[in-house]
C-alpha cells in the first residue's frame, strides 16, 4: 500500500512538473504563431529596421517598423544598468564585507522591500518627483529616456544587491580567514581577491538585471514620453513593452497591427531567451556548486 | 585473510548470527571503498567496528542497512545475510526497517518528541492512540529518557540537549522493531556523561536487539563490546572476542591503532 | 591605475620590507593601501546609504502623502465623481486585486511547489535537472507584458473565456510560478541531508518523508513564498491590462467576470491628471500597506516557527 502511495505521489509530481515545462513551450509557440502572419504583408527586414510605425491608415501609408522601439529598449535598459551597477556593487560590498551580521540581515530585508514595490508605484513616484526636476532643467514635459532609466535603475537595485552580496559573502567566507591570518587588511582582500573572483557572478547579475530592465513595462511607459523617435538621453522615446501595452487595447483582432504587436513581443522574448542562454553559458564555466538531496 | 574466513566458517555461527557478510565489496566509480569484507554478527551481542577515520566504517553501515542502494554511483558486490535470509532479495525499505541506523550527529526531526516517536509507527500503519502511546513509553524507557521527558512530550525535540537528542534518535529507531541496530559513532559529538548514559542503554538493549557499534574510541569498545572487528583502508584486518582481541592483536596495523600511533 | 602596475608596486613594497632594518621595525602595509581601503569603504558605504535611503524615502513619502486620504469611506466605497475616481473609494479595486492574486497563487502554487519537490528530491538525472531549471529561468525572464499578450490571445480570445478574473489570474500565475518555484527549491535545499537519511534509515518511503517531514519543516518558507508571490501578483499591471482588469466595475460575483485592480486603478488615476492625485496617493498607500503587512506577516510567522522548533 505504501509502495503504491509512493509511486502515485512521484507520478503526481512528475505530471505537474511536465505541465509547467509544457506551459513555457506553449507560451512560446503561441506568441510565435500569432506573430508569423505579420510577415505575410511585410518583410522581416522592414519590420526590424523600419523607422516608421503607422498602424492606422490616416491618409498616409500603413507602416510597421520597430527599429526605434528596439533602440529605445536597449538605450533605457543599458543606461539603467550602468547606474544600478555602480550603486549595487558598492552596496553589496558594504553589506557582505564591512557590516556586522545583524545589521546586514536587517538592511538586506529593508532593501528587499524595494523588490516588492509594484512598478506602477515607481512610475507614479517618477512622475511626481523626477519629471519636475527635468522640467526645471529645461526638458519639455519632463519625460525622457534619462528619467525613465533613473527610476528603472532603482527598480533593479534590490535584485542586483541580493545576488551580489550573496556571492561576495561566500567568497569572503572562503578567502578572508586565510588573508586575515597573514595580517592582510579586509579592504585589500576585497580588491585583490574577492572582486576579481566575483567577476563571473557580477556579470551574471548584470545580464539578469538587463533582462528585467528590458521587460519592464509600466514604470518606463509612464516616464519615457512614448513617441516613436530615435532615443536621445533627454528626448522622448518608446520601448517595445510600452508599445504593446499602449496599442494592444486598440488593435483590431486579426489585423496586421495585431500580429505586428505579437511580432514585437516575440522579438522581446527572443532577446530575453538569448540573455538566459548567455547566463547558462557563463554559469557552466564557473566552478560548479550544485547541491543535491537524496531520498 | 583466508585464515580469517575459515575461522568464521569453522566457528559455525550460522544459526546464531543476526547478520552475516560474505565477500562484501563496494566501489564508487574506480575507487574501492570496501574490499571483500566477511564476518558475522552474533545475536544479542554488541559488535564494535574499530578503525581510523575514512576507513569505510560509515559506508559499511549504509551497506548493511541498504541505504547505499540510493546512491547510483555505488557498486555493491558480495552477499549480506540477515538472519539467514539474503538481504539482496529484500526491498530497500524492508531492509531499512529490519536494520535500524543511528547517525553520528543527533537527527531529531523538527517536531514534538511524541511526533518523532510516532513518525515511523504511523508510516507502518499504526493508528491506535493507546498503542502508539504504549510503544512510545516503552522505547523511551528503554532509552532511559522517559523520566526526563514524560512531562513534555509535546515540546519540540530540538529543545533537548545533545545527549537527550541522541537517545531520542535511538529510541525512535527502535520504534519500528529492527532486528539489528547500527550505530555510527553515536557518542562522538557528546560529553562524557551522555556517553555513559548511552553506553548503559546499549547494554540494556542487547537483550532484545543485536547491535553493531562503529567507533574510533578504543576505550568505548573495551567497555561495552562483545566482539570487535578492525577495519583498515576498507579491508577487514582482524576480528575476535573482546578479551582476545585487545590482549593479542596479531597484525602490525592493529597494534599501531590500539596504541594510538 | 592598471592592475598590473598596482601588483608590481605591491611586490616591490614587500621586497623592500625584507631588508634588515625592516625586520627590526616589523612589516607594515603600504600607506597607499590605507588610502585605497578608505576609498573603497567610503564608496561602498555611500552606495549602501543611497540604496537604503531610496527605499525609506519611497515608502515614507507614499505613506506620508497617502495617510491623509485614508478613511473608512475610502476603503469601503466604490469610486465616484464626475471624472471617475476623483471622489469615492477603492473598495471594488481592493476585492478585485485580492481575487486576482488569490487565483494566481492557487494556480501557480501547486505546480511550482511540486516542480521544486521533484527537482530537489526525485530527479536523478543531472541533465534533466539542468534543463528544467533553464526552462523555469526562461519563464521568469518572460516580460510581464508578453504574458499579458499570451493570455489575451489564448485565454480571452481562443478559449473564449473573455476578459475575466480567471484569465488575468492565469496570466499572473505564469508570472509568479518561477518566483515561487525558486524560493521553494531554496528552502528544500537548506534541509539537512541527515534528517532525510534518518527518515530513510527507518524504512520510510520518499513520499512519506516529503509529506511528514519536508513539507512541515519548510512550511514557513513555503507560506512566505506564496504570500510574497501573491504580493508580486497584486502589484503587476501589465499581465492583467487586457485580460481581466477594467476601469470600473462593481464587486465581481464570480471568477468569470472582469474586475477592477489596484495597480490599474492607480495608473488610470495618474493618467487623469491633477484632479485625482489625492485618491492616487490613497491607492498607492493601500498597495504599499498591503505589501508591508504581508512581509511582516511572513517574517513574524517564520520567527514564530523558529522559536517553536529551534528554541
Amino acid at each position: 500500500m505504501r509502495k503504491m502511495e509512493n509511486r502515485l505521489f512521484i507520478g503526481c509530481l512528475l505530471l505537474l512538473l511536465s505541465l509547467t515545462v509544457f506551459l513555457l513551450l506553449f507560451v512560446m509557440y503561441f506568441i510565435a504563431r500569432e506573430a508569423l502572419p505579420t510577415f505575410r504583408e511585410l518583410s522581416l527586414f522592414s519590420f526590424l529596421f523600419g523607422e516608421r510605425w503607422m498602424p492606422v491608415d490616416l491618409g498616409g501609408e500603413k507602416a510597421f517598423g520597430i527599429f526605434n522601439f528596439i533602440a529605445a529598449t536597449a538605450a533605457v535598459s543599458f543606461l539603467a544598468l550602468i547606474f544600478a551597477a555602480l550603486l549595487s556593487i558598492g552596496a553589496a560590498l558594504c553589506l557582505s564585507c564591512f557590516l556586522r551580521e545583524e545589521l546586514r540581515d536587517f538592511l538586506c530585508s529593508v532593501i528587499d522591500i524595494l523588490a516588492g514595490i509594484p512598478s506602477v508605484i515607481y512610475g507614479f513616484i517618477g512622475i511626481e518627483l523626477v519629471t519636475p526636476l527635468f522640467i526645471r532643467a529645461g526638458v519639455h514635459t519632463g519625460s525622457c529616456v534619462l528619467a525613465a532609466s533613473l527610476v528603472l535603475s532603482v527598480m533593479l537595485l534590490p535584485f542586483m544587491i541580493a545576488s551580489l552580496s550573496e556571492s561576495f559573502r561566500k567568497l569572503k567566507e572562503r578567502y578572508y580567514p586565510g588573508a586575515e591570518a597573514m595580517g592582510i587588511s579586509l579592504s585589500y582582500t576585497v580588491r585583490s581577491l574577492i572582486l576579481p573572483q566575483a567577476a563571473g557572478s557580477i556579470l551574471i547579475a548584470l545580464i539578469l538585471a538587463l533582462g528585467r530592465a528590458m521587460g519592464e513595462t509600466m514604470a518606463v511607459m509612464m516616464l519615457v514620453g512614448n513617441a516613436n523617435l530615435f532615443p536621445r538621453i533627454l528626448g522622448k522615446a518608446e520601448t517595445i513593452a510600452s508599445l504593446i501595452a499602449l496599442e494592444m487595447g486598440s488593435a483590431e483582432a486579426g489585423s496586421t497591427h495585431y500580429h505586428a504587436l505579437f511580432a514585437a513581443g516575440f522579438v522581446l522574448l527572443l532577446f530575453l531567451f538569448l540573455i538566459n542562454f548567455t547566463i547558462g553559458l557563463i554559469r557552466s564555466r564557473l566552478p560548479d556548486i550544485e547541491e543535491e538531496r537524496y531520498l | 585473510m583466508e585464515e580469517l574466513e575459515r575461522k568464521g566458517e569453522d566457528s559455525g555461527e550460522e544459526s546464531t548470527a543476526a547478520m552475516e557478510l560474505r565477500e562484501l565489496s563496494l566501489s564508487y566509480g574506480r575507487k574501492t571503498v570496501l574490499d571483500r569484507i566477511s564476518f558475522s554478527v552474533p545475536k544479542h551481542k554488541i559488535t564494535a567496528i574499530l578503525g581510523a577515520s575514512g576507513c569505510g566504517k560509515t559506508t559499511l553501515l549504509k551497506c548493511l542497512n541498504g541505504m547505499i542502494r540510493n546512491l547510483r554511483e555505488a557498486r555493491l558486490s558480495g552477499e549480506i545475510l540477515l538472519n539467514g535470509e539474503s538481504a539482496s532479495a529484500l526491498r530497500t525499505e524492508e531492509l531499512c526497517r529490519r536494520v535500524g541506523l543511528v547517525f553520528q550527529t543527533p537527527t531529531p526531526f523538527p517536531m514534538s518528541i511524541r511526533k518523532n516517536m510516532c513518525y515511523g509507527l504511523r508510516y507502518y500503519g499504526k493508528r491506535d492512540r493507546s498503542e502508539l502511546m504504549r510503544i512510545t513509553e516503552e522505547k523511551l524507557r528503554m532509552a532511559g529518557l522517559w523520566e526526563e521527558v514524560k512531562g513534555e512530550l509535546d515540546h519540540s525535540a530540538l529543545k533537548l540537549s545533545g545527549g537527550q537528542q541522541q537517545r531520542l534518535c535511538i529510541a525512535r529507531a527502535l520504534t519500528v522493531e529492527p532486528e539489528v541496530l547500527l550505530l555510527d559513532e553515536p557518542c562522538s559529538s557528546l560529553d562524557i556523561v551522555s556517553m555513559g548514559q548511552i553506553e548503559e542503554m546499549l547494554k540494556r538493549c542487547r537483550e532484545r536487539y543485536s547491535i553493531i557499534l562503529v567507533t574510533h574510541n578504543i576505550s568505548q569498545a573495551k567497555r561495552i563490546a562483545d566482539e570487535v572487528v578492525f577495519l583498515h583502508q576498507g579491508r577487514l584486518l582482524e576480528r575476535g572476542e573482546r578479551e582476545s582481541f585487545f590482549a593479542g592483536a596479531k597484525r602490525e596495523e592493529t597494534r599501531a591503532f590500539l596504541q594510538g600511533i | 591605475m592598471s592592475r598590473k602596475k598596482r601588483e608590481r608596486g605591491h611586490i616591490r613594497g614587500i621586497r623592500s620590507s625584507f631588508t634588515a632594518e625592516d625586520g627590526k621595525r616589523g612589516l607594515s602595509p603600504l600607506r597607499r593601501e590605507y588610502f585605497f581601503g578608505l576609498l573603497l569603504r567610503l564608496f561602498s558605504a555611500l552606495s549602501l546609504g543611497a540604496s537604503v535611503f531610496s527605499v525609506l524615502f519611497l515608502i515614507l513619502y507614499i505613506l506620508g502623502r497617502g495617510s491623509s486620504v485614508i478613511s473608512p469611506g475610502f476603503l469601503t466605497r466604490a469610486p465616484a465623481g464626475l471624472v471617475l475616481g476623483e471622489e469615492g473609494g477603492i473598495a471594488p479595486a481592493i476585492t478585485g486585486s485580492l481575487l486576482f492574486s488569490g487565483t494566481a497563487v492557487l494556480l501557480a502554487g501547486i505546480p511550482a511547489i511540486a516542480a521544486a519537490l521533484y527537482l530537489v528530491f526525485f530527479c536523478r538525472s543531472r541533465w534533466m535537472r539542468a534543463s528544467i531549471r533553464l526552462v523555469i529561468q526562461c519563464i521568469s525572464g518572460i516580460p510581464s507584458i508578453v504574458l499579458g499578450l499570451f493570455a489575451y490571445s489564448f485565454l480571452v480570445r481562443s478559449l473564449g473565456l473573455g476578459r475575466c478574473v480567471l484569465s488575468g489570474g492565469a496570466a499572473l500565475s505564469i508570472m509568479i510560478l518561477p518566483f515561487i518555484e525558486m524560493r521553494a527549491e531554496k528552502a528544500f535545499l537548506e534541509l539537512p541531508q541527515e534528517l532525510l537519511d534518518a527518515s530513510t534509515a527507518m524504512g520510510c518511503s520518499p513520499a512519506w518523508t516529503v509529506k511528514k517531514m519536508v513539507l512541515p519543516y519548510c512550511l514557513g518558507e513555503l507560506i512566505s513564498a506564496l504570500l510574497l508571490g501573491g504580493c508580486f501578483a497584486m502589484g503587476a499591471t501589465a499581465p492583467i491590462l487586457f485580460t481581466g482588469a477594467v476601469a470600473f466595475s462593481a464587486h465581481p460575483k464570480s471568477l468569470l467576470e472582469p474586475a477592477m485592480a489596484l495597480p490599474l486603478h492607480l495608473y488610470l488615476l495618474i493618467a487623469q491628471g491633477a484632479g485625482s492625485l489625492r485618491t492616487a496617493y490613497g491607492t498607492a498607500f493601500v498597495m504599499i500597506a498591503v505589501l508591508l503587512l504581508c512581509r511582516l506577516a511572513a517574517a513574524a510567522y517564520a520567527r514564530y516557527r523558529e522559536r517553536r522548533w529551534r528554541g
